[in-house]
């Protein structure tokens, strides 16, 4: 019956062991500064 | 052997791990609107709030001292040790051996070196990730506390209360 003897708990027998490793969370690089379009050359008005 | 569960757990701002999902069962008191849960077997031992349990080879009953004291001072778990954090591979086992009118049951994160059992594991870090809201029957006011305990603990140790989900049904 469930819940009778819980200090009997059994997880059976060992079969193997796993190595599960904490890393590190991936960081974003941080933005570069925006860098300015070049400036197409002013052109005279009437050329 | 349950197929293993895995699950992504954040470990503070710096780390993350895909952590083994297992399955438990704990004592619950509340003092004066602090919860405590302690584990339900070897009830000396108290899970923090928030934070992993570390694994360390203490065995307060007469077989584990046994083995223990035949092996010598090791980091748990150990083959041929019954040390480690305990955990079962699914709901349904942990259902099985405690009745969750006594205990509270619920999901625990595992990670570091675990030992896979045929049933279930014993690992050197847990911290709960779920824990599940009493699924009883009985009359309505117990199970009122019950629920309301459960929330407790859920806000305090910052989980979610959740539905255990719904037993697997094995067709012969």
């Amino acid at each position: 019956m469930s819940g009778m003897n819980p200090s009997n708990v059994q997880i059976g027998e060992e079969e193997r062991t796993i190595e599960v490793t904490p890393e590190p969370i991936p960081r974003e690089r941080p933005a570069e500064a925006p860098v300015e379009a070049p400036q197409p050359d002013r052109v005279p008005a009437g050329v | 052997m349950a197929e293993i569960v895995r699950r992504p757990v954040l470990l503070g701002d710096d780390l993350w791990v895909d952590a083994v999902v297992g399955y438990r069962a704990w004592h619950v008191t509340i003092d004066r609107g602090v919860a405590t849960m302690t584990a339900a077997v070897a009830k000396e031992w108290v899970w923090p709030k928030a934070s992993p349990l570390k694994a360390c080879c203490t065995p307060l009953e007469p077989i584990g001292r046994y083995l223990a004291a035949r092996i010598g001072d090791h980091p748990a778990p150990r083959s041929g040790c019954k040390c480690g954090i305990w955990a079962f591979d699914s709901p349904d086992k942990v259902a099985e051996v405690f009745h969750d009118r006594v205990y509270l049951l619920g999901e625990v994160a595992l990670w570091g070196k675990i030992k896979v059992h045929r049933l279930g594991y014993r690992a050197e870090y847990a911290q709960p990730i779920a824990v599940y809201e009493p699924s009883g029957t009985w009359p309505g006011r117990f199970w009122e506390a019950a629920r309301i305990q459960a929330s407790i603990v859920a806000r305090q140790y910052e989980v979610p209360l959740v539905q255990r989900p719904a037993p697997e049904i094995i067709l012969p």
